[in-house]
């Protein structure tokens, strides 16, 4: 088998995928758990640490508000879940808060949605890998110099694999999920029984508050209720990823709407009882974040120690938190496709991005996503502490959209009437029960994560929110300006009061523009012929030499040559495109105003792929140059040019040439 | 006998009409330089040996330097299209 780019594509990325497969390749509840709340379900790595980080800034005591803060953080999250399972039900197309929002509040509040959430999904890859880098690269030192290489090969194998299917990657990806899950659900078990003297276990040793030195400073009232909400809303970072698997229903194996509805329900509650266990556990040991250690790990390894087989479950805990941070990333893998193809099918972004391609995934988002991605970590040099204050923000923001949506939804739903239906611009909607409360839920958590956006953009704003604040509303921009286009390209191309008289007349003119007499032009030459009686052979004579010679040759052949005017233009400088497209501009534009003239342009192709960049480049470049005239047809003669290796052997291969050769003579 | 084979492997160069030797015979369709007015040239038949200009085809075209509007009212050779 040779080597081509199809062949080294069909190894990396598999053999293609007919559509009927597509119900195939959805995802069961298993894979889908994996491969939407990846993201969800690594917060817990770090979600209590950063509640923490915050209320040490008050002082060792505040650490006592970490639980009842982790419990408020966890009631938001039950909210928004909530809100999400009403979103998939009601829009079972998928779509999430851009669908919702689109549906309920208009455009513009739509477009925030989307462009929040494409740049949170971007910074999911982002942080998601420079953290897992940063994990590595703590293990190993002698690695940091190459962390962005690093970062970058990363996403590179996400992409890959990600370009291999869902269903696979779905496979992949569960592993290390699954198995990060039940080791720290272990760990908080083990501690469970330990802190409760259960079995006659051991206590673990505690740390005891009075160990820890306070800062010693009084604060105000309005200063420490200012840190309290931040540590709230530091702890919101739990919440990432959450909204992942509305956008996704339709990846989910029917009924879609209920498996994804259900797939949802248990994320929550593994991704708070995850949560709610670290918080408590490290609540009850007394355990305080510091640079070197993590949280989890500093639990994992207090609940572990002088434990059977303790260094291995501490092991297993920290080997998986390393994986599902980097792993996290395939959230945004999953989502920044489906929710550009959503953007691309309203015509906000580039129409190639809804297409799916040979795996029936959409090739063009996850490219983008990866190039976009990879700017970033190189940006940021792959920090990704650098980069935290630009997250979460546009999640924040989707999400009070979101709700507010739906909040709105619940109000056209408590109108109908038992047994009646209303069409909204996307989804049917039914007369149903309990209206009220859902709305009050929507709106209460509407309205708290908006609080949440609020102080997450007054507490990162200098560190880097505002470039969120910048890039969300120019993404906005860029939307319609995308969507003006397709617009005025709808308009131009539209047959409404089309009138045949107004198309151009054909002027009888073929132009052929030749660099020599050889066997592809004479082709050209032939085809001009049939297609007008006046051809014009362009052939632009930069000395005196090339000049003579074509004239020579073109004399050669009078069979082919008779009745076409050699037009040979004079030209002292080397960019012969120039007085190529001048000419044929010229007659377009003055000889023949208002009418389409046609230049055919010989082309030879080798039939091996890679050399077919050795030719060619002044037809090429001449193609697009002529594209810009608006009266220009362009024909393409190509002439392929044969390889004669596979025929036989050199030998019987120069012998033939020979022959030919004889007989030409 | 010699001056015979040596004329056998004597081609005219289509550019400047010099004759060029050959120390072999060359194999058909062999793409070289004429040693004279170093045009590249081709082997096209080898009895009788013949040559002729190999294809011509322009490299990679240098950038656009201007505006090709001005410079076409230079063109005193122009032949316009007969309407």
């Amino acid at each position: 088998m040779s080597i081509s780019l199809h062949n080294v594509k069909r190894k990396l990325i598999g053999e293609p995928f007919p559509n009927h497969l597509e119900i195939h390749e959805r995802l069961d509840k298993m894979r889908a758990l994996a491969v939407f709340a990846s993201d969800p379900i690594s917060s817990n790595a770090y979600a209590t640490e950063a509640i923490m980080s915050v209320l040490l800034l008050i002082g060792a005591g505040a650490l006592r508000f970490t639980l009842p803060l982790a419990l408020a953080v966890a009631g938001l999250v039950l909210l928004v879940i909530f809100s999400y399972i009403q979103t998939i039900l009601h829009y079972p197309d998928g779509g999430g808060a851009y669908t919702v929002t689109k549906d309920n509040l208009g455009e513009t509040p739509s477009l925030f949605a989307g462009a929040a959430l494409l740049t949170d999904y971007i910074l999911t890859v982002s942080v998601s890998v420079a953290a897992g880098i940063r994990a590595i690269t703590s293990a190993q030192p002698m690695l940091r110099p190459y962390a962005i290489p690093l970062a970058l090969l990363a996403i590179l194998i996400l992409t890959w694999i990600n370009l291999r299917g869902v269903r696979e990657s779905g496979t992949i990806f569960a592993i290390p999920t699954y198995l990060f899950v039940v080791g720290v659900l272990l760990t908080v078990f083990i501690s469970l029984i330990r802190i409760t003297g259960f079995f006659g276990a051991s206590h673990p040793v505690p740390i005891t508050p009075e160990e820890i030195a306070g800062n010693g400073q009084t604060i105000t009232t309005f200063l420490f209720l200012w840190l309290l909400l931040r540590a709230f809303a530091a702890g919101t970072t739990a919440l990432t990823g959450i909204e992942a698997i509305s956008n996704g229903v339709q990846a989910f194996k029917p009924p879609e709407a209920k498996n994804a509805a259900k797939t949802m329900v248990i994320m929550g509650i593994i991704a708070m009882s995850l949560f709610i266990g670290i918080t408590f556990v490290v609540s009850q040991l007394h355990l305080i974040p510091n640079e070197h250690e993590s949280i989890l790990s500093q639990m994992a390894r207090t609940v572990t120690n002088g434990m059977p087989g303790g260094i291995i479950l501490y092991y297993w805990v920290q080997i998986f938190t390393m994986l599902i941070l980097i792993l996290a990333a395939n959230t945004g893998y999953q989502d920044f496709p489906r929710l550009s193809s959503f953007l691309a099918k309203d015509g906000y972004l580039p129409r190639w991005m809804q297409n799916r391609g040979d795996r029936l995934v959409y090739n063009g988002g996850i490219v983008t996503l990866a190039i976009i991605a990879s700017l970033v970590i190189i940006v940021f040099r792959a920090d990704e502490i650098a980069m935290l204050p630009l997250y979460a923000l546009g999640v924040m923001l989707s999400f009070s959209l979101s709700q507010f949506g739906m909040f709105k939804l619940m109000g056209r739903i408590a109108h109908l009437k038992p047994g009646e239906t209303l069409k909204t611009h996307v989804t049917t909607i039914h007369y149903e029960k309990g209206t009220r409360w859902k709305r009050a839920l929507n709106g209460i958590g509407s309205a708290v994560t908006f609080i949440v956006l609020l102080i997450l953009i007054a507490t990162k704003f200098v560190e880097g929110a505002w470039i969120i604040i910048l890039a969300v509303p120019l993404l906005v921009f860029a939307f319609r300006t995308i969507k003006h286009h397709y617009n005025h390209v709808a308009k131009d191309l539209s047959m409404q009061n089309f009138d045949p008289s107004q198309l151009r007349d054909i002027a009888n003119i073929a132009i052929v523009p030749i660099s020599d007499i050889h066997r592809g032009t004479s082709r050209a030459l032939r085809y001009a012929c049939r297609l007008s009686d006046h051809v014009e052979a362009l052939y632009i004579s930069t000395s005196e030499a090339s000049k003579k010679r074509i004239q020579e040759k073109w004399a050669r052949y009078p069979e082919l040559t008779e009745g076409v005017q050699l037009n040979i233009i004079d030209y002292e400088y080397r960019d012969i495109l120039t007085p190529l497209e001048a000419y044929i501009a010229y007659v377009a534009e003055d000889v023949y105003p208002g009418r389409l003239i046609t230049v055919v342009i010989p082309e030879f192709v080798p039939e091996r792929f890679s050399a077919r960049f050795l030719h060619n480049q002044t037809a090429t470049l001449l193609r697009l140059r002529l594209k810009a005239h608006d009266n220009v047809v362009i024909i393409d003669v190509p002439y392929l040019i044969r390889e004669t290796r596979e025929a036989g052997s050199k030998k019987q291969n120069a012998e033939r040439e020979e022959q030919a050769a004889r007989d030409n003579a | 006998m010699r001056n015979q084979e040596e004329k056998a492997l004597t081609a005219v160069c289509p550019e400047c009409k010099k004759g060029i030797q050959f120390h072999a015979a060359p194999r058909p369709y062999h793409l070289f330089l004429c040693p004279h007015c170093e045009t590249m040239l081709l082997v096209t038949a080898v009895s009788p040996l013949q040559v002729d200009w190999a294809f011509e085809e322009p490299g990679k075209p240098i950038p656009h330097r201007g505006d090709w509007r001005l410079e076409i009212r230079n063109w005193g050779n122009l032949q316009a299209p007969n309407l």
